[in-house]
């Protein structure tokens, strides 16, 4: 495998590339008509315009991405996660034009892809689910049947789609008549959003905690499941917050769960890298929930508490390699990793997405601390895409000493331009349930309701203060420096005593 | 220099001159002068060293709107507003008499107009979703009123500071 073609963009193409590099492997990317200046594209060896903006003429056009693929002769592509990446068609395309795809076979794709065929899957590998119904509900079916089989099933309970994802499709019904209406608003959400009306239904477990696990899976039978993440902190269905291992886990539990994905993953016959979720209960209860046919967001928390590189091992397991990593190592976490999605969001704003152009920007670094980021000064976060702009990981010897460096990185940490979601995670991991460790997933929504928009960083009178002073000084400055610059050097003022001094040496010889 | 400086609500009359040590500026404010170490390290970035010894980077990002700063110090954005005289109606007073306009945050595409013209909304009512990011984000209204005019139509694309809604 000589040369990768990266059919993504942002932080995690980024990723993919620095590992390729890392192997000795060349780098080609694809980039929309925005992105022509974006890290990903200025950091790979190659780069070939997709034209256009739009994801569905960009990034998600498989006829335009293989055609690339073999314009360039690359050897094999890698998804990321996002667009293409459960995709099982442009999985059987990558295969069709004898590119190796980097994941699972299209077939698995297709039968995890499917929430009712992959709790099939997993009830007959002797996983727990959580009771619902065993076959898509399509839009042909009639409300009284949609009634039945919502009584069978029991309320509250959750309406789902069946090809969904990311909270999309997705509706809490707490009695049956708010049930037809549900449905309907996730039955036209999930035909938008996926293609596919189909939904079903599942029973809804009060309070779950969100726990998954990580797996490897060689082409010669070994499956390997890593120990734990935690991603209980979500906001309306999305993780905003992953840590691994799980805070208040037994290692009865640890071993269960791993047993279980492993099963799930050996029934589906399952390669390369992928996760399976599971919901956990108050009494420790797990369920099996869905399958992620990928690599997924919050794989650095794993990476930082096994050491085990995931994006190297995908590489490795689609050229054939045997697994070499140990169940001890992948099972046993060497201290404790906590991971922000930092997002172009105003948090005061309820969240609201706002891309622009980033005009200053300082990364924090240090003890445990890795940035995985897709953006630098000066690139202009686009409309059309995903909003997340970073991933900030820590890692500590205990989940103290993670949630310290990462308060101390968020502090560190500063983007200019656009408003971020970095001032909602120095509020969040002061939380006296985030730093208990009581965590679900209703937990911050909740949260959220109570503060009613109140601001998450306020600025006190010492910050004012500051702020005031700045703001007269930068005044001052610059009309001293415009006072002082001469007309003909207006456009490039030597800043530095050392520059003047090269440059008049320089004039010497 | 003097100028006025508007922040948090209040408009400031502050003088500042240079300190007497090199690096330095004086900044004449309530009575009290404040000399302030000031480094320019390019791009809007500044360290000051303030008279109690303590140490800030901050970062001055000017805006559209002439005069308008965003400075950010501790990761908290403070707005403030230069000017060489009073501007009036600066006062801060948080008034909210008078119209108001609604505007789009962000570029994106009007996907949905909830109200039409002489409509009465409730502060915090949704007015107007923008999609961008492939997330849809409804914009409310700041405040109760009656609707002005609507300036968008379902399927438009608006650009970021385009207003919307005019509420009265």
């Amino acid at each position: 495998m000589k040369t990768i073609l990266i059919a993504n963009r942002g932080e995690i193409a980024v990723r993919i590339m620095r590992a390729c590099r890392e192997m000795g492997i060349g780098t080609v990317a694809i980039y929309s008509d925005v992105d022509r200046e974006a890290r990903h594209v200025r950091y790979a060896d190659r780069a070939f315009p997709l034209v256009g903006n739009a994801p569905a003429d960009t990034y998600l056009r498989i006829d335009k991405i293989l055609e690339i693929a073999r314009h360039a002769g690359v050897d094999a592509v890698h998804p990321g996660y996002g667009f293409l990446a459960e995709n099982e068609d442009f999985a059987q395309a990558c295969v069709d034009a004898g590119v190796t795809f980097i994941g699972p076979s299209p077939e698995v794709i297709a039968r995890m892809g499917s929430k009712t065929a992959a709790r099939a899957c997993a009830m007959a590998a002797g996983a727990p689910v959580v009771p619902g119904t065993e076959t898509p509900i399509g839009p042909d079916v009639c409300d009284a049947e949609v009634q039945r089989l919502a009584d069978a099933v029991g309320y509250p309970l959750m309406v789902k789609a069946v090809a969904g994802g990311g909270g999309k499709g997705m509706r809490e019904v707490r009695s049956r008549d708010t049930l037809l209406d549900a449905v309907r608003r996730a039955r036209s959400e999930a035909l938008g959003a996926f293609g596919d009306a189909a939904v079903y239904f599942e029973r809804r477990v009060a309070r779950p905690r969100h726990v998954e696990i990580q797996l490897l899976a060689d082409q010669h039978g070994t499956v390997l499941p890593f120990v734990e993440r935690e991603c209980s902190v979500q906001r309306r269905h999305q993780k905003v917050i992953e840590e691994s291992p799980a805070p208040r886990m037994s290692l009865a539990l640890r071993h269960r769960m791993a047993e279980a994905a492993a099963s799930v993953a050996r029934a589906a016959g399952y390669t390369n890298a992928g996760t399976i979720e599971f919901l956990v209960d108050a009494d420790d209860a797990f369920y099996f929930l869905e399958m992620n046919t990928r690599l997924q967001v919050e794989h650095p928390v794993t990476e930082m508490v096994t050491g085990v590189d995931l994006v190297q091992w995908q590489i490795r397991i689609a050229r054939g390699e045997r697994l070499t990593v140990t169940q001890d190592e992948a099972l046993t976490p060497r201290g404790h990793a906590i991971e922000c999605r930092v997002y172009a969001e105003d948090p005061d704003q309820r969240f609201m997405p706002h891309p622009g152009r980033i005009t200053s920007l300082t990364v924090p670094g240090g003890p445990g601390i890795r940035d995985d980021s897709g953006v630098e000064v000066g690139f202009e976060v686009p409309i059309y895409y995903d909003s997340m702009i970073s991933k900030l990981v820590a890692w500590g010897g205990d989940r103290e000493q993670a949630r310290h460096r990462m308060l101390r990185a968020l502090a560190e940490y500063h983007v200019g331009g656009i408003p971020t979601t970095l001032p909602f995670f120095r509020w969040m991991l002061e939380q006296p349930s985030f730093v208990s460790g009581e965590l679900d997933t209703t937990m911050l929504d909740a949260e959220l309701e109570r503060r009613d928009g109140q601001p998450f960083v306020q600025a006190t009178a010492a910050h004012n203060q500051t702020a005031l002073l700045a703001t007269a000084s930068s005044s001052f400055l610059a009309a001293r420096r415009a006072a002082h610059t001469p007309a003909t050097q207006a456009g490039a003022p030597v800043r530095s005593g050392w520059a003047a001094a090269a440059r008049r040496a320089a004039l010497r010889k | 220099m003097r100028l006025h400086i508007e922040q948090d609500g209040r408009v400031r009359q502050v003088t500042i001159t240079s300190g007497s040590a090199p690096d330095t500026v004086d900044v004449h404010l309530d009575e009290a002068v404040l000399t302030c170490d000031v480094r320019d390290l390019g791009q809007g970035r500044l360290s000051l060293r303030l008279p109690d010894g303590s140490m800030h980077d901050v970062v001055v990002e000017t805006e559209a709107m002439p005069g308008h700063r965003t400075v950010h110090v501790q990761g908290i954005r403070v707005p403030t507003v230069v000017s060489t005289r009073v501007r009036r109606g600066a006062s801060g007073s948080g008034a909210v008499d008078g119209p108001l306009r609604i505007i789009a945050p962000m570029p994106g595409k009007v996907v949905r107009v909830a109200v039409r013209p002489g409509d009465t909304v409730e502060a915090r009512q949704p007015v107007v979703v923008i999609e961008a990011m492939k997330m849809e984000n409804a914009l409310s209204a700041g405040r109760a009123g009656t609707v002005r005019e609507v300036l968008v139509q379902e399927g438009m694309s608006v650009e970021a500071g385009r207003p919307l809604v005019v509420l009265e």
